[in-house]
């Protein structure tokens, strides 16, 4: 077998490749996909790990470092390159007529960075005690993102940020997909009362309006439940009422769909309702349910930022990148310390990429054209 | 006879002057005219006014200010200079254009600690302490043109307080003294006299702040009110149906105003300026032409023609265009914090305007503990006063001024303030100084053990100590303050777990919360100076305020303790306030309440800032500022103006 | 096809009857009541404690010292009657706020709107046709920047940068100068100097999307035998785009359309509170916090009806464009 394989041409294996093979071919054409893939690759990497990759516990206070800015990593000293890089220490001073604290590097305290310092004890994945971080100086202090109105190190409230906010918005988007596809199919394909009924029902919750939704059930959610769980059910909820828009998208198509000729065919053929659902109508508008995918995780992302804002998301001491924006969305941080809206740009990167992503599956989800 | 009284009031007033000439921030207000005269040897010949009047007596719309003044109007030595006439205010938050205008009866000086008189003339408290007479100046009117009378006043009390619509409650509990309702005489037009069963000297001390009648302004316009009231009109519900209200007392209540009355086009008014429109995105007040108050030269107050109230609640967009120079006066109280303040001194030159650096009287930081705590186990433990000791003690309070006031606040216990006659040095210091190890002592004695890996300390039931703070009012200081604490409590052993909730006051007033940054029962410390009437058990613990207060009809029975300190206080109402009788009183009682620590201080005193552009002038530069003394009149707006 | 709008129209009337209920609900859910939030408010300011006998003279006078239900069944027999009551917080008819707020609201989104469509479709369009071109590329990234920036963000960046650079006025629709004047030149063009921010900001993320669907559809369509077909008989390019593909590809989008009618009116919410513009978002965002019974419910009501109509627009349109989709079956 393996044999003939290798002797048949280029041209020729495009017609015995499998479908998953031809795919993963037509992906890796899409350059923007593949840099998506991998930057969220890394992402979700960090955040699996945050502990082991930030480099101080997230609610260490250092006081005398309020608003400090990130620092830069350096290899080049007065006397010349370093191989090992290092950052400068911090001199703080308060102007003192605006009051405002102001840094200057301190080019005589040199802190030098190590890989796998010892460092805050933490608990990976709150099972494996350690002190072990991935990189960090020995003495003094780093701060790479700088640091919030308490003195913590923002880089590492941004891992752990991250965490949160890219394994919950994959839930809820999930949790909507699956309902969306499963009773905008049904819906599409049944027709009739069944249709109505569902129909009605979406009906019923699009025009609920969001907002006051979002406010009403994070009011009505447990005192009792910490932060983390509040959010987790907001997510639920919000996806709950998320899967309407696409059990509409879907049943749209199924009913232009069902009119096709292999549909009947498959009637024909003896097959059952479900069987032609998900296995002749669902993949026929994959990439549409993909390129829906792709864009609803990062509405997700976008959604508990929003939800943040209002005063409605995850709450401090849990930290998301919608918590840390939460105290960035202000003229001040604008004008004197943009380097809090750094959780900004990753909620962009995230969201470009899962674009990205989805586009290069969505061109590679039909690898035929 | 009456002569007499007023002679005697006046000697009262010229010593509250005395005293207020320390305060250099602080303007010069003489109640008449003829005190102005006597006091100052020099004379008002003439009256003038704004020329935007002036086109208007000309036209024969308005009469000359002669006739609009009253016999003795005030007079005010402007704060820096005679001020100019004219111009528009922009001003901003819309919800403070209640503040600029808030003139009552009486009023605050600027440190809280005196009773000065505004719209009214005087007052005075036969040596009983059973009846006060209050005297209104002659010829005072109404924003339309009508007089204000004794019967505006009698309108209010009679026909609204004692409504049983209106207010099915009746009348608060220092209109009650001795348990019956008092009587108002009217002697003349411009005199009034209120009977008491007992003696109430606390009465004034709350009358002289402009809401201090907590039933609000305690007169009405009863000319232009009347229409609605059922006893004056019989077809008022019908008038209330074509308005779209069920009741008469619901249009009432509406066109009255209560607390906005800045929102209510058409009612009359005694203050600086009238409220003429309002839309979704701004409010504009022009000045009262019938204003009481004249400057030094003879001017009528106000100097500002036109008040113009951007509707921008965002702090965000105020600074925006505060930096930018739009806005002539921004109040920032409770809206800018103090984060903000490096931001908005730093475009100070770019804006044109100066940052005007105050104190509040009502602290920020304080953490009340509630001894009716619904979880048994946390609530005994709470009940000993070492935990309560130990959470003071491990409190850093110089890092949380740092960190969050920019070290301008005044760290200390919780404790009146020291512009309280009766007030101790000691009281502030009281287990306030930073000593986590005798904290830790205090919490061992206690036998509350650590758990195994010694972060937290466990409660008697095996649980850890964990401790429930809720935030409240939410403001972006407190939460940062929370975040602290809890790193700081850590230390001891405490986990905090912070909540903000929206209904927090409902909680507390059913006795549930567990530890409350900023108790709603926070200031009132300066007007106890006055002679306030305060909570017996202040702080968390409703149940416990409230069995006192019924006398044991509701609420739980607190320890024998606080009903001793029931008597004190009641004792404490009947005596003079100022008297040494009093101040001992005063003394014991807050020695006690200071002691028992179930509120915690951390910081009082903290900064805040308002910005004005660099134009308008008269405003004071420092100085104290808050509710206490009713916010912004207590800078006397209607001198402010617009230096061209 | 006649007795299926009529068939629509029935459920309409339901479900907004079921949506009262909903709204009603929603406003209440969070415990506490508008009295008790404004003695909240009030407490808060003063820093003391209300006296009770005032706290129950003003459960009375605003209504709310009744039964939960008898509140409900008096605001809906009011609202059926047309009259949506007066709002408690501002203490004015709820009509007259939201009279004064809706043109502003519905000029801005519908504004966005268009900016969406007209900067969706012919991208979409575009980077279907010229898939992987450099101007797919360049289109794809700008547009998810702006659909990944967060709104509240991208609105505050956005405002310092005009004030930054530009010196503009920021915040609401006019500089103070021209609020209270009546409409001139100078006037508009202030107001066309405020606008671009909102309209920027509101409509980006939409466009995004609709360039990303209308790609994503249109590159479905090309793909199909027919237009393979065509094109083979040498039917011209543009021809062949416009008559069949592009109009298909179009179909879900259209069937959209109708519900961007409540968006008109709330889709810029928090956009429109960081700008603090005098429009229906806000309103509603206070009346809720505040739990201005009247207000708030009479705004969800008026959007849930706008929902409502703008779904059953889309079905018609749906059914319109695609006579494949048999009504009368689904009946």
């Amino acid at each position: 077998m393996k044999k003939e394989k290798r002797k048949i041409g280029a041209e020729e294996k495009f017609y015995v490749a499998t479908q998953w093979q031809l795919m993963w071919r037509k992906f890796k054409k899409h350059k923007l996909a593949i840099l998506g893939g991998t930057i969220l690759v890394i992402f979700y990497v960090l955040g699996t790990f945050c502990e082991f990759f930030s480099t101080q516990d997230l609610y260490k206070q250092h006081l005398g470092y309020i608003h400090a800015p990130p620092q830069r990593i350096r290899f080049f000293h007065e006397e010349g390159f370093h191989l090992r890089p290092f950052v400068y220490g911090l001199k703080r001073r308060l102007d003192p007529r605006t009051l405002r604290r102001t840094y200057v590097e301190d080019k005589t305290k040199k802190y030098p960075i190590y890989f796998f310092v010892h460092g805050d004890k933490y608990k990976l994945w709150n099972l494996f005690p350690t002190d072990v971080h991935f990189f960090g100086v020995k003495e003094g202090t780093m701060f790479l993102f700088g640091t919030d109105k308490l003195g913590r190190d923002l880089f590492s409230r941004n891992l752990y940020a991250a965490r949160i906010s890219l394994s919950v918005s994959l839930i809820g988007v999930a949790l909507s997909f699956v309902l969306g596809c499963i009773l905008g199919g049904i819906s599409g394909y049944f027709g009739g009362r069944v249709d109505m009924a569902i129909q009605r029902v979406i009906e019923f919750l699009i025009c609920i309006p969001t907002i006051p939704l979002w406010m009403a059930l994070s009011a009505a959610l447990p005192k009792k439940w910490s932060p983390i769980k509040v959010y987790f059910g907001i997510t639920i909820i919000l996806s709950i009422v998320g899967w309407c828009g696409l059990a509409r998208v879907v049943r749209g198509k199924l009913l232009e769909l069902r009119e096709e000729d292999f549909v009947m065919a498959a009637k024909i053929a003896g097959a059952s309702e479900l069987r032609i659902i998900v296995n002749h109508l669902l993949p026929s508008f994959l990439s549409y349910l993909i390129v829906s995918l792709t864009l609803s995780i990062p509405n997700m992302i976008l959604g508990e930022t929003s939800l943040s804002f209002l005063g409605l998301g995850i709450r401090a001491p849990a930290v998301s990148w919608g918590v840390l924006l939460q105290n960035a969305q202000n003229v001040r941080t604008v004008a004197l310390h943009p380097w809090l809206l750094i959780p900004g740009l990753f909620v962009i990167i995230t969201v470009l990429t899962f674009n990205f992503l989805g586009d290069g599956l969505r061109d590679a989800a039909d690898p035929y054209k | 006879m009456m002569r007499r009284s007023i002679a005697m009031l006046l000697s009262g007033i010229i010593c509250l002057l005395g005293v207020s000439l320390a305060f250099s921030q602080e303007t010069r207000v003489y109640s008449t005219l003829a005190d102005y005269e006597k006091l100052t040897g020099r004379k008002i010949e003439k009256f003038s006014e704004s020329p935007m009047l002036r086109i208007k007596v000309a036209a024969g719309i308005l009469p000359p200010a002669e006739e609009r003044l009253p016999e003795e109007p005030s007079v005010i030595e402007p704060l820096e200079e005679i001020g100019q006439y004219g111009g528009t205010l922009h001003y901003v938050p819309p919800g403070r254009l209640r503040d600029v205008r808030n003139h009552g009866l009486f009023m605050r000086s600027q440190d809280g600690a005196k009773i000065l008189t505004d719209i009214a003339k005087g007052y005075e408290y036969s040596k009983d302490y059973k009846t006060l007479t209050i005297y209104l100046r002659k010829g005072t009117k109404w924003s339309d043109g009508a007089p204000f009378t004794v019967d505006d006043i009698l309108f209010w009390w009679e026909d609204i307080m004692l409504n049983k619509e209106l207010n099915p409650a009746g009348p608060a509990k220092e209109w009650k003294p001795g348990g019956k309702v008092a009587e108002f005489e009217k002697v003349d037009d411009y005199t009034l006299s209120i009977h008491f069963a007992a003696p109430n000297p606390a009465l004034m001390a709350k009358l002289s702040h402009p809401y201090g009648a907590a039933q609000a302004h305690f007169f009405d316009p009863k000319h232009y009110l009347k229409r609605w009231h059922i006893k004056y009109n019989p077809e008022a519900n019908e008038l209330a149906k074509e308005e779209g209200y069920e009741y008469w007392w619901q249009a009432l209540r509406y066109h009255e105003g209560k607390w906005e009355t800045h929102k209510r086009i058409g009612l009359p008014t005694l203050s600086s300026w009238v409220v003429t429109k309002i839309t979704p995105s701004y409010m504009v007040a022009e000045r009262n032409p019938y204003f009481w108050q004249i400057d030094a030269a003879g001017n009528q107050l106000p100097y500002i023609d036109k008040l113009f109230v951007l509707n921008i609640e965002d702090p965000e967009v105020i600074i925006m265009k505060a930096i930018a120079g739009e806005l002539d006066f921004v109040q920032g109280y409770e809206l800018l914090p103090m984060e903000d303040y490096p931001l908005c001194k730093e475009s100070e030159e770019e804006g044109g305007y100066r940052v005007l650096l105050y104190r509040d009287f009502k602290s920020d930081g304080m953490i009340s503990i509630n001894p009716l705590t619904p979880d048994p186990v946390l609530r005994k433990i709470f009940r000993d006063i070492r935990f309560r000791q130990a959470l003071s003690l491990s409190i850093n309070r110089e890092a949380i001024n740092d960190a969050v006031f920019f070290g301008l606040a005044r760290p200390g216990q919780w404790a009146p303030l020291p512009a309280s006659s009766f007030y101790k040095e000691e009281w502030g210091r009281y287990y306030a100084d930073y000593d986590v190890e005798r904290a830790n002592a205090l919490l061992d004695e206690m036998g509350l053990r650590w758990d195994s890996e010694h972060k937290y300390r466990l409660r008697p039931d095996g649980r850890t100590l964990e401790i429930l703070l809720e935030s409240g009012h939410g403001s972006k200081a407190e939460a940062t303050m929370e975040e602290l604490l809890a790193a700081q409590w850590k230390k001891i052993g405490v986990k905090l777990v912070v909540r903000t909730e929206k209904c927090v006051h409902e909680r507390l007033r059913q006795d549930l919360c567990e530890l409350l940054t900023t108790a709603p029962t926070s200031t009132g410390w300066v007007d106890l100076a006055l002679g306030t009437p305060e909570p017996y058990f202040w702080g968390l613990g409703e149940g416990w305020n409230n069995w006192l207060t019924s006398d044991g009809k509701t609420g739980k029975e607190p320890p024998d303790e606080w009903k001793e300190v029931k008597k004190w206080v009641d004792k404490s109402l009947t005596l003079p306030p100022g008297s040494k009788e009093w101040i001992d009183l005063k003394q014991k009682i807050w020695d006690f309440r200071v002691k028992q620590l179930w509120i915690i201080g951390i910081v009082g005193q903290a900064p805040l800032f308002n910005l004005a552009k660099n134009y308008v002038r008269n405003v004071p530069e420092e100085g104290m500022f808050g509710w206490a003394t009713g916010m912004d009149i207590v800078q006397r707006p209607q001198q402010w103006f617009i230096k061209k | 096809m006649l007795i299926y709008v009529m068939r629509r129209f029935l459920y309409m009337a339901v479900i907004l009857l079921l949506l009262s209920v909903v709204a009603f609900i929603i406003i209440q859910l969070p415990p506490g009541d508008y009295v008790s939030a404004y003695i909240a408010e009030l407490e808060t300011m003063k820093g003391e404690r209300m006296e009770e006998a005032e706290i129950i003279a003003l459960r009375k006078a605003y209504g709310v010292d009744q039964p939960i239900y008898i509140q409900y069944f008096k605001w809906i027999r009011k609202l059926l009657r047309g009259d949506f009551g007066i709002s408690l917080q501002w203490q004015r008819p709820v009509i007259d706020l939201i009279a004064e707020r809706l043109p502003l609201t519905v000029m801005i989104c519908a504004l966005a709107t268009v900016f969406t469509y007209a900067m969706g479709v012919p991208i979409g369009i575009y980077s279907a046709i010229r898939q992987y071109s450099a101007g797919d590329y360049f289109f794809t990234v700008v547009g998810f920047i702006g659909l990944a920036a967060p709104n509240f963000l991208l609105a505050l960046i956005l405002m310092f940068l005009f004030y930054k650079y530009l010196g503009l006025s920021v915040g609401g629709l006019f500089s103070t100068q021209y609020m209270n004047v009546p409409w001139s030149v100078g006037k508009f063009i202030d107001m066309v100097k405020h606008l671009p921010i909102p309209v920027i900001v509101i409509g980006t993320p939409g466009a995004a999307a609709l360039i990303r669907t209308m790609r994503g559809c249109l590159l479905d369509e090309l793909h199909k035998q027919y237009v393979i077909t065509a094109r083979a008989k040498g039917v011209a390019e543009r021809t062949l785009l416009f008559k069949y593909p592009i109009r298909v590809a179009i179909n879900p989008i259209v069937s959209t359309i109708g519900w961007t009618l409540p968006w008109l009116v709330s889709g810029g919410t928090i956009t429109e509170i960081v700008l603090s513009l005098p429009t229906t978002g806000p309103l509603l965002f206070q009346a809720l916090l505040k739990q201005d019974m009247e207000l708030a419910g009479s705004i969800i009501m008026f959007l849930s009806f706008l929902t409502v109509i703008g779904t059953f627009i889309s079905d018609i349109l749906l059914a319109l464009l695609d006579p494949r989709i048999r009504y009368e079956r689904s009946t």
